[in-house]
């Protein structure tokens, strides 16, 4: 067998996906053996242009890292989508928007008016933006179109395998690699790299009746390294979380922040986590829960702080 | 009750203003109540209209 065309992209990511790939170590060496790497901004200098000249389905696996953010990144994704035979959506971003996905809470022209005019390290009193086309003496310059909001891999293309994580952890980019080598592929659509139970199936921590008086964030108290983390009213994201990445976060006495996003099934993660939160909630009267529920601190951000766009409302309205 | 009012607080950071959710407890022999209530908050979300945003350019190429 020939060896794999392997290509990888960032659109709107902050280059930690592709970190995780190169944290598989020496295994990268083992990559080259079975993969030759045919497109990969981050790490090797092939061009837009050298795509554009591959022939349809060159490509064998592309890991797409990031959301869609502007048409650059609609466009590449596009591009890599006609030359890949098997795409694959790496990483929080790609699946659901992540961290840039948070950029829905606002609106377009409140982004660039902050970017542009009321950041403090700027000064632009001639309240210059950019713009998609401008013309200079030397021809025309272009640059990528800001999108009202930040859209999902696969609301611009279709996607054949989702693998989720902020970043995936690298035992995981490693086996997802020995399985597409191994020409073994998973049904289209499936998640890979993870498992289908929930964090808290595979949490260690000490679980009893849940009942929380107060929320706290991580800072404010000192965390038992024992306990349910939830039931120190941490705001804990493991019971609607998709396990995988190795309860990294819980370990670290760190409540899951959700970035494996829900398991299988569940259509939006923030709003099932409105349901578990709530459920714990200790109060006599309901004038004492709402004082606990109002102690929440930015329960939008929190609930979808990895997968906004990819939730039912996409953006705040 | 609680996921309402945690479910109210969400959406509103999400811009969903607060008179399209409404949580009643109407009983089977309440049958004037429930058409009343329904007649009342279908007229009140008219009057609403659609979210201000363009919602739906999402799905959509255009961005």
């Amino acid at each position: 067998m020939s060896k794999l065309k392997l290509a990888s992209y960032w659109a709107a990511a902050c280059g930690g996906c592709d970190v995780a790939i190169l944290d598989i170590n020496e295994k990268i060496i083992d990559l080259a053996n079975v993969a030759d790497i045919v497109f990969w901004p981050l790490a090797v200098d092939f061009k837009y242009a050298d795509v554009e000249a591959y022939a349809d389905g060159y490509i064998d696996v592309c890991l797409f890292h990031g959301a869609i953010r502007n048409s650059e990144g609609e466009h590449i994704a596009k591009l890599l989508r006609q030359k890949s035979k098997v795409l694959v959506a790496f990483g929080s971003c790609a699946i659901a928007g992540g961290i840039p996905g948070l950029a829905n809470f606002k609106r377009r022209d409140d982004i660039l008016d902050r970017v542009y005019i009321q950041s403090d390290s700027t000064q632009n009193p001639e309240r210059v933006f950019p713009v998609t086309r401008y013309q200079v003496l030397e021809g025309e310059l272009e640059l990528p179109e800001f999108y009202k909001e930040v859209k999902c891999l696969a609301d611009v293309v279709d996607v054949d395998y989702f693998m989720p994580g902020c970043p995936p952890t690298a035992t995981q980019v490693w086996a997802v690699i020995q399985v597409i080598a191994s020409g073994n592929l998973p049904p289209k659509g499936a998640f890979v790299g993870c498992s289908n139970k929930t964090m808290c199936d595979e949490c260690e921590r000490e679980k009893t009746e849940k009942k929380v008086k107060k929320f706290y964030r991580p800072h404010e108290i000192m965390v038992d390294p024992k306990k349910c983390l939830l039931e120190q009213g941490l705001t804990c994201m493991g019971p609607v979380t998709r396990a995988g990445c190795g309860n990294q976060c819980t370990s670290a006495n760190l409540p899951c922040r959700g970035c494996y996003g829900p398991v299988d099934g569940v259509i939006d993660q923030g709003a099932k986590y409105i349901s578990a939160l709530a459920s714990v909630v200790d109060a006599d009267t309901p004038e004492e829960a709402d004082r606990i529920i109002s102690e929440i601190v930015d329960p939008a951000g929190t609930f979808y702080r990895y997968g906004l766009p990819g939730s039912l409302l996409r953006r705040a309205k | 009750m609680r996921r309402y009012r945690l479910m109210k607080k969400v959406l509103e950071q999400l811009g969903v203003e607060d008179e399209r959710v409404r949580l009643e407890w109407i009983s089977s022999a309440e049958g004037t109540k429930f058409a009343k209530v329904m007649a009342e908050f279908t007229e009140q979300v008219r009057q609403l209209g659609p979210f201000k945003q363009d919602q739906k350019a999402a799905a959509g190429g255009e961005g």
